[in-house]
Formats: C-alpha cells, structure tokens, sequence
C-alpha cells in the first residue's frame, strides 16, 4: 500500500483525519482524500452525533439539584441543536460537491463533537454538568499511599554491595552485583528473592485530585498495586504487574486498571527508593455519573514514588503528573503510535493500524470503546502524528 | 467561575437547515424516494418541531414551578430531556436519509413509526406537563 504519510504528516486531526479514515473504513485500503461523501461517511456521523447527545443527555440523569438539571438538559438540547445543524450543513456540503465546503463542514462538526468545558458549578463550588477530558497540557495529581499485603513480608532496605535496595529489588541488585564485581553480600533480615512480587493496597483515605481546565477536584482512592521483580533485569527497572484503582471523584467512580500488554510499563527506584512509576492504564467510569467529568480512556500515568520510612509503603505522587500528555513519557513512543510494539513510531505502525482497522480487529480499538471505528483511527492518527520521526 | 447561562434551544432553525439540505440533494439523486415519502417525511418534521416545543415548555416551566413539586417537575424535565433527544434523532436520520444514503428506502419506511413514537410520548409528556401546571399556584 502506498504510504498516505503525506498527507497525514501534519498535525490534521479531523480535517484530514476523518475524511481519510472514513474513506478508509468505507472502501478498505482504497485511499481516498477528495472529500467524499460516502454512506458510510455520513453513518459514521449520524453514529458519532448520535452517541454525543446521548451522552449529553445522561450526563444529566443523576444531577440532584432541580435548576442544575434543567440547565444541563437545555445545554444538551442547545448541543444538539447545533449538531444536527452541523451535520445538515455537511450533509449540504456533500450535495454540492465542493472538497472545500466538505471540509469546512466537517471542521466545525468536528469542534462540536469535541467534549465540552462548559461547566454548572453547583452550590459547593463543584462542577456537576460539564464533560471534561484531560488535554496533554492538564494536569492529575496523586497522593496515594500504598501499604504492602502481599506474600512477601516487606523487609527493611536490604543492602546489597553497600547500596540500598527495596527488598522485591534486591534479587536484581543480587545479579547485577554479581556480574561486576564477582561477589554479592546482602545485608538485610528475612529473605528476598528474584521474581519476587508484592502487593499493594491503598491506604484508605488516600487521596486524587484532579485538574482540568482550572478548575480542581478532590476524590477518594482505593485499591491495590503490584509490583514483581525479575531474575534477569539488572536495569533496576521493575514491572508494574497488577494495578487497580477505584477512584471516586465528586460523585462518579471510575475503575483504573493496567494495561499489562505495555512494553514500557516500569517502576524504577534508585538505591535509595527513590524513583518513578510509570505505566499505561485505563479508565472505565462504572458508576453513574453525577459528574461527568472523565478520565481519558486510556493514559500514560508517570508518577513518584518513594518508600517510607518504615518501608512498608510505597508513596505516590507530590504535585501534578501529566497523565495523558504526549511529553510525559519522553524516551519512549505511545504505544498507541507504536502500533506494532518495536519502540519505534514510523510507517510501519500506520500501515500495521490501518490493516487492523480494515479487518476490525480488536488491536484496532485502540480507544478501548469496543469498536474498531473512526474514532480509533482519529485517536491513533492524533498519537502517529506527534510521535512518529520526520 | 461563573454559571454560563444556556442558550434558548432553537430547534426550527434546525428543522429548516435540515430541509434545506435535503432541498439541495433532493434535486439530485434521492428525489424519487423522498417524493415517496413526502407525506410521512413532513409528517416527522412537524412531529419533531412539536416535540421539541414541549419539550422546552416544559423546561422553561419546571423553573418557574419545580419548588412546588420538585419529584413531580424532576420526572417532567428528566421527560423533556428524553422527548427531545428522541425529536433530535429522528431529524437526524431524516437528514440522512433525504441525502441521497442506499437504505433511504428503508430509513424512510421506518419513519412513520418513529413519527408516531415521537408523538405518543410528546402527548404523555404534554398530559403531565398540564396535569402540573393545573396544580401549580400562581408565583
């Protein structure tokens, strides 16, 4: 397949994004960037507004206060007033068969179907009706302290060579020791070992909070956090194996699970338990929301940690960590970008993506929505297009 | 930060951007199909515009009266919300099937009964909304 790299090389978005990956999902590999109007372009559509005024609506269903409600489902309706008028000014468009007035139509229609920052502050000062989405350029921050459970008894440091280690580390440090200087001496009570995993739970109470569009909210968070060890990394990195949050935030809750298939997932502590956590994780808001407010779907998390004191807890955070930002993780491509998974971000993963997405395979649902759709190929296009290498 | 007070929903002006689309690609390509269905087609649009009449009536009296009642006013505007959502859609595969779509025929054959759902849950709504407004006192 040729490469329609060029035309995708600019930071597009919809403008080209849309026209091209509907084209796409509409006739296969055929590459399409005249701005047609397809059966499918226009179901795609009518599919995408349908979903966000449904979601606007709901939004509205668990406001308690009276006025807020209304003034939510007026903001909907406003919503889909100007949805439906985007789509037949499209839909115009399309009848008159100008590439430019396409495009025009699809732009705007495109900046409805951006979630909204238009927030109803309720009486405590709490946002209770606007849709909120983390940008690269905003903000989460955690506080979260993690309190070992697992089947290891967590040991003090454990002292390998005279330098520190966390005990689920310690079998590393073992090796590495081993291989430079031919001996290793472990000075530490209990037993450590290699492939070692421990968990984690939250301390009840542990706290998130959230920044978006300058306005802060504050939620509860709990759950648990494993950590493993393994016998041959000597890099001082250690898996994140296991994590589950639930995070409850102004009256939503949104469960935060890893994703175990990120190459990149890492915990890296120094000799003194100093470090940082990074992982790649996912979203499901599962309760309904009174707040609908939401996690991305899918982020990078990149976080402090640090062991305490007693070294039975591992701390989380201090100030914001971006979450879903494209700078967060510098060394290392997004692994939505990274299609293939080859720590590198070129051709080969746009034309790995777009053959997933013509099967509709699940890989392809790189949105995790359940659907290989448009929307993922508007995201993974969003992704390709900063990470990729000129 | 403050509360941006909501636009008034303008629904007509959708309805005529809608036929106004349609009135373009009707000249082309669906002309037969829509002239077919053009009783039922107007037939949906006026529904819709109805619809969403009450819909917002509703609203704008649920500010005026929700203290009085306020479970009775929150079932009603919850309604309204639901009501228009349902108007929206059906205008919206309306759009899309005056544009010329291969299964027009078939979105236009399920108008009739999306016209008539639209209707017995505007009248079910607007019954409530005078059932209230009977019991409201003057503010």
């Amino acid at each position: 397949m040729n490469s329609p790299r060029s035309f995708l090389r600019p930071r597009a978005g919809f403008r080209h994004g849309l026209r091209v990956s509907l084209a796409f999902l509409a006739a296969g590999a055929a590459l399409s960037v005249s701005g047609c109007c397809s059966d499918s372009d226009k179901k795609s559509l009518q599919e995408m507004i349908d979903r966000a005024n449904d979601r606007n609506f709901k939004a509205c269903d668990t406001i308690p206060d009276p006025t807020l409600r209304a003034a939510c489902i007026t903001n909907a309706q406003n919503q889909q007033t100007a949805l439906v008028t985007a789509y037949a000014n499209y839909l115009s468009a399309c009848a008159t068969g100008s590439s430019q007035r396409i495009k025009e139509a699809l732009d705007a229609l495109k900046e409805l179907l951006k979630p909204l920052n238009r927030p109803v502050i309720g009486a405590l000062g709490m946002v209770v009706n606007s849709e909120m989405v983390l940008g690269k350029d905003e903000s989460v921050c955690f506080s979260i302290e993690l309190r070992s459970e697992g089947s290891i008894v967590p040991q003090d440091y454990v002292i390998v060579n005279d330098r520190k280690y966390l005990p689920e580390a310690a079998g590393n440090a073992a090796l590495a020791a081993d291989q430079d200087k031919g001996l290793a001496v472990a000075t530490a009570p209990g037993d450590f070992q290699a492939n070692g995993r421990v968990t984690y739970a939250v301390v009840p109470g542990s706290t998130m909070c959230l920044t978006a569009s300058g306005m802060t909210l504050t939620g509860t968070v709990e759950g648990s956090l494993s950590i493993s060890s393994t016998a041959v990394d000597t890099s001082g990195a250690y898996a994140p194996t296991d994590a589950r949050l639930v995070i409850n935030l102004g009256g939503s809750t949104y469960a935060m699970t890893l994703d175990t298939s990120c190459m990149h997932n890492a915990m890296t502590l120094d000799a003194d338990g100093r470090g940082t956590l990074a992982m790649r994780v996912h979203f499901v808001s599962t309760g309904s929301a009174a707040l609908p407010a939401r996690l991305p779907e899918g982020a990078w998390m990149v976080l402090p940690v640090e062991r305490n004191a007693s070294a039975t807890q591992l701390r989380i955070g201090n100030g914001g960590s971006l979450l879903s930002g494209l700078s967060v993780f510098p060394t290392l491509p997004n692994p939505i970008a990274d299609f293939d998974r080859d720590g590198l971000v070129d051709d080969a993963d746009l034309d790995s993506f777009l053959r997933a997405l013509a099967d509709k395979l699940p890989a392809a649902d790189v949105n995790r929505d359940g659907v290989a759709d448009s929307l993922d190929y508007e995201m993974f296009l969003d992704r390709w297009s900063n990470w990729s290498q000129p | 930060m403050s509360v941006r007070k909501p636009r008034r929903f303008l629904l007509p002006g959708v309805i005529v951007v809608a036929l106004a689309a349609g009135a373009m690609v009707l000249a082309s390509c669906t002309a037969g199909v829509t002239q077919r269905h053009l009783a039922a087609d107007q037939a949906g649009m006026v529904e819709a515009g109805r619809a969403m009449e009450t819909a917002e009536m509703t609203i704008r009296m649920h500010e005026r009266f929700h203290r009085q009642d306020p479970a009775a006013w929150e079932d009603l505007v919850t309604k309204a919300g639901r009501l228009s959502q349902s108007a929206g859609r059906l205008v919206l595969q309306r759009a899309t099937a005056v544009s010329g779509v291969s299964d027009s025929e078939a979105i236009f054959a399920r108008v009739e009964a999306d016209t008539a759902a639209l209707k017995t849950q505007r009248e079910s709504l607007a019954t409530d909304l005078a059932r209230a407004l009977s019991r409201a006192l003057p503010e």
